[in-house]
């Protein structure tokens, strides 16, 4: 047993383990049957032609493709790579996203078998299961020797024919993206081939070294000046509003979440006919444009755009993945497109499938009601925009937090696109003020402005000033009116007291959070409780000892309710985790500063 | 005496779950994989049982059994705090500042710390259980160390 200090340490950590029952709870799953599958072995050949012509084929799209909407934002970000596009005029809308539509998160019942010598591949078959993509097994990356460790993901597709899918196409962008956040997430993954099963045979499609790594910032604070609702609703009124005089309609909008983090914004439009989107395909700028601008404006942070066009009779036209986040854009395209940044000889459409898209909300929200009926919360934990509460929770410009009408925010219902379009001319660049209420949705306690860039902007930091504790005990404590900081030095020492001041821009960022925290869950009006176990998974964690936090603070007319948390429970509740990240911020604002590096070491530990 | 799945559980799944638990900072996560590396080894006992070593197998599969959980959605919020759920009277004794440093380790440093230090696997057998070389391992060992130092001595 090796003895130096690290070892001892590291022994002392292990935790009691019991096997009590787990032997035969083993031996009664294993006597269940075996869960693997007969693999597939069919002899692929032509391969190393197919992966030229692809390559050939990838190379004139970068050059020759401008994009629409999407690639429009990539290219004004100057950083558009990777581009892919497949092209073809038979398409089975049933093909590689296992029945379900594109908004079909999850629950595929898709199971895939993963030989012990991928196992370390696994997270990469969870991700693209998880999204419905419909994996038939992993097998031995070709060109290994090429592009190093790596696996082929062989996808499965319904096509009755050889010829690529829409979903196929997006497909392809899924696993490229779920390898690279597996890179990030520590495998050792340096490319990702893709195959297709169609029709009872493995075609080998293409291998994608993965060299790219998604910034960062995407994930970091500031969070989201925008709730995913909040985001959704924008992006669904100023792009209906810019499509209104063209023959494209929007019919469907959301954003969600991947588990990643990242924002998705999904689009589905509809279009007459391929002729008709043929003559208006620039229309469809306008998608990127408006995340572009939501992400600029209000730090939407929307990363992935993904946009499914159909004609009216359900054929599919053009489908595409904007990815901002890796820079690389993914699309399949009918035929029958070939104007804009699409030249390609015209051949007439011939798709006749059609194919319905089935709209997937997560079920409602269990919102309090008031006297009059109307419920009342904040529309972040909306699943989405019909799920809205009645009295959608809002700081007033006075500081005071309560609700607003969410038919007041919305405005009046245009009746027709001509109504909406002269409604938009007269409100543009203007301010729309709106009463807050109490829940009682009676109360008016305060003003509300909607318009451009005042809805949701946050309220000068002039005035705030707060004190905050933290630690084992909660023992470090920062007072910003005082200009004092106390540190903990273990429960044998007194605490030192010295001054310390953070700099305007750290107060600005941290007020920030903190008012945004307040919009999402009013946790300094209506209190903070945190479930310990929001995704009921029937496990909850208890840490001893534990962090505890303190934190009262104020700003220009807004006093908050004081905070005293324990967090014994570790809690995952998406309020815990925000505020226990806000701790996290000062506290390493706190240590970058002189003042708390001349102070002396902890001397000692709690237990 | 012949080497069986049942033999294999009770000389290792104690020390395995014990140093998977330190190095994903989660005794229930690390129960989990090894149980599922248990599971596999079952089913597949007619070819494992013709291994050398068919606890390197193991371990080796119960690593990536743990990666795997770790990345998993119903698992993400609790990973991301670096859950410890051992309850008070079995707390570890390791004063809080070192256990906390130890779990800011990138997750290989911890990982390779625990199966060298807690298994007392050898330089190349953790390689092996890792799915990376001997100079990695050493390379991740030697940082833990470098960045544990200053702790390691008050604490010592």
């Amino acid at each position: 047993m090796k003895q130096d200090e690290l070892g001892r340490l590291l022994r002392q950590m292990v935790p009691p383990v019991d096997e009590t029952g787990v032997w035969p709870s083993i031996q009664d799953r294993a006597g269940s049957g075996p869960r693997r599958q007969g693999r597939l072995l069919f002899p692929v050949d032509r391969r190393r032609l197919a992966c030229g012509l692809v390559y050939v084929a990838v190379g004139m799209v970068v050059i020759v493709a401008l994009g629409f909407g999407v690639n429009a934002l990539l290219e004004h970000l100057g950083k558009n790579e990777h581009i892919l596009v497949i092209t073809d005029s038979v398409a089975d809308p049933d093909s590689a996203l296992t029945g379900s539509s594109v908004f079909q998160p999850s629950e595929t019942g898709i199971t895939v078998s993963i030989p012990p010598e991928f196992s370390q591949f696994g997270g990469l078959v969870e991700r693209l299961v998880a999204q419905g993509v419909a994996v038939a097994e992993l097998r031995e990356m070709p060109y290994a020797q090429d592009y190093g460790t790596g696996v082929e993901v062989v996808l499965r597709s319904q096509a009755s024919d050889q010829k690529a899918t829409p979903e196929d196409a997006l497909a392809v962008h899924l696993v490229f993206r779920a390898a690279v956040l597996e890179k990030m997430a520590g495998t050792d993954i340096e490319a990702v081939g893709v195959a297709f099963l169609r029709s009872g045979k493995i075609e080998f499609y293409s291998v994608v070294p993965i060299d790219k790594a998604i910034d960062p910032s995407w994930y970091i604070t500031p969070a989201p000046g925008l709730s995913l609702q909040q985001a959704a609703k924008r992006a669904e009124a100023n792009i209906s509003a810019r499509l209104v005089s063209s023959p494209f309609r929007l019919t469907q909008l959301e954003v969600t979440q991947d588990p990643d983090g990242t924002r998705v914004l999904r689009a589905e439009l509809d279009v007459a006919a391929v002729s008709t989107a043929n003559q208006a395909i620039d229309d469809l700028d306008t998608i990127g444009e408006v995340v572009g601008a939501l992400n600029q404006d209000y730090q939407a942070k929307i990363g992935v755009i993904r946009t499914e066009i159909n004609t009216t009779g359900g054929e599919p036209v053009l489908w595409s993945i904007g990815d901002l986040q890796l820079k690389s854009s993914t699309w399949w395209q009918d035929e029958g497109i070939t104007e804009g940044a699409y030249p390609r000889p015209a051949i007439p459409s011939t798709p006749d499938q059609s194919t319905s898209t089935t709209v997937v909300h997560s079920g409602a929200t269990d919102w309090p009601v008031n006297a009059q009926g109307q419920t009342y919360g904040s529309s972040a934990e909306a699943t989405s925009a019909p799920d809205e509460p009645d009295l959608v929770l809002a700081q007033a410009t006075n500081g005071r937090v309560g609700y607003v009408l969410a038919t007041d925010l919305e405005g009046p219902m245009p009746a027709s696109p001509e109504e909406a379009l002269a409604w938009q001319a007269a409100s543009a660049g203007k301010t729309r003020v709106i009463p807050v209420y109490l829940a009682d949705g009676v109360t008016i306690i305060g003003e509300f402005q909607v318009g451009p860039g005042t809805a949701f902007q946050i309220p000068p930091a002039s005035g705030f000033r707060f004190v905050a504790a933290y630690g084992a005990q909660g023992q470090n404590t920062i007072d910003t009116g005082k200009g004092t900081f106390t540190k903990d030095l273990g429960p044998q020492e007194d605490p030192v007291i010295t001054e310390l001041a953070l700099s305007p821009e750290a107060l600005e960022l941290l007020y920030r959070e903190l008012v945004l925290m307040e919009n999402r869950w009013g946790i300094f009006t209506a209190g903070f409780d945190p479930d310990p176990d929001p995704s009921n998974t029937g496990t909850t964690a208890e840490l001893t000892p534990c962090r505890t936090y303190a934190l009262q603070w104020s700003g220009e007319g807004f006093d908050a309710q004081p905070i005293l948390w324990k967090d014994s429970a570790l809690s995952a509740d998406p309020a815990a985790v925000a505020l226990r990240n806000w701790f996290d911020t000062l506290r390493m604002m706190i240590e970058a500063t002189p003042e708390w590096r001349a102070l002396p070491p902890m001397t000692g530990g709690y237990q | 005496m012949p080497v069986t799945p049942e033999l294999l559980f009770h000389r290792h799944y104690r020390d395995l779950v014990g140093a998977l638990a330190v190095a994903a900072g989660s005794r229930e996560l690390a129960a989990d994989a090894v149980q599922d590396a248990f599971l596999e080894l079952c089913r597949r006992w007619d070819r494992i049982a013709n291994y050398d070593k068919p606890e390197a197998w193991l371990m080796r599969v119960a690593v990536n059994k743990l990666r795997s959980e770790q990345r998993s959605l119903r698992r993400r919020a609790a990973l991301l705090l670096r859950v410890k759920e051992w309850p008070e009277e079995s707390a570890p004794v390791v004063p809080l500042a070192v256990s906390e440093a130890f779990r800011r380790l990138p997750a290989r440093q911890r990982l390779a710390c625990s199966l060298f230090y807690i298994l007392d696997l050898s330089l190349e057998e953790v390689a092996e259980t890792m799915g990376i070389s001997s100079g990695a391992v050493g390379s991740h060992l030697n940082r833990a160390r470098t960045a544990l130092r200053p702790l390691l001595k008050e604490w010592s």
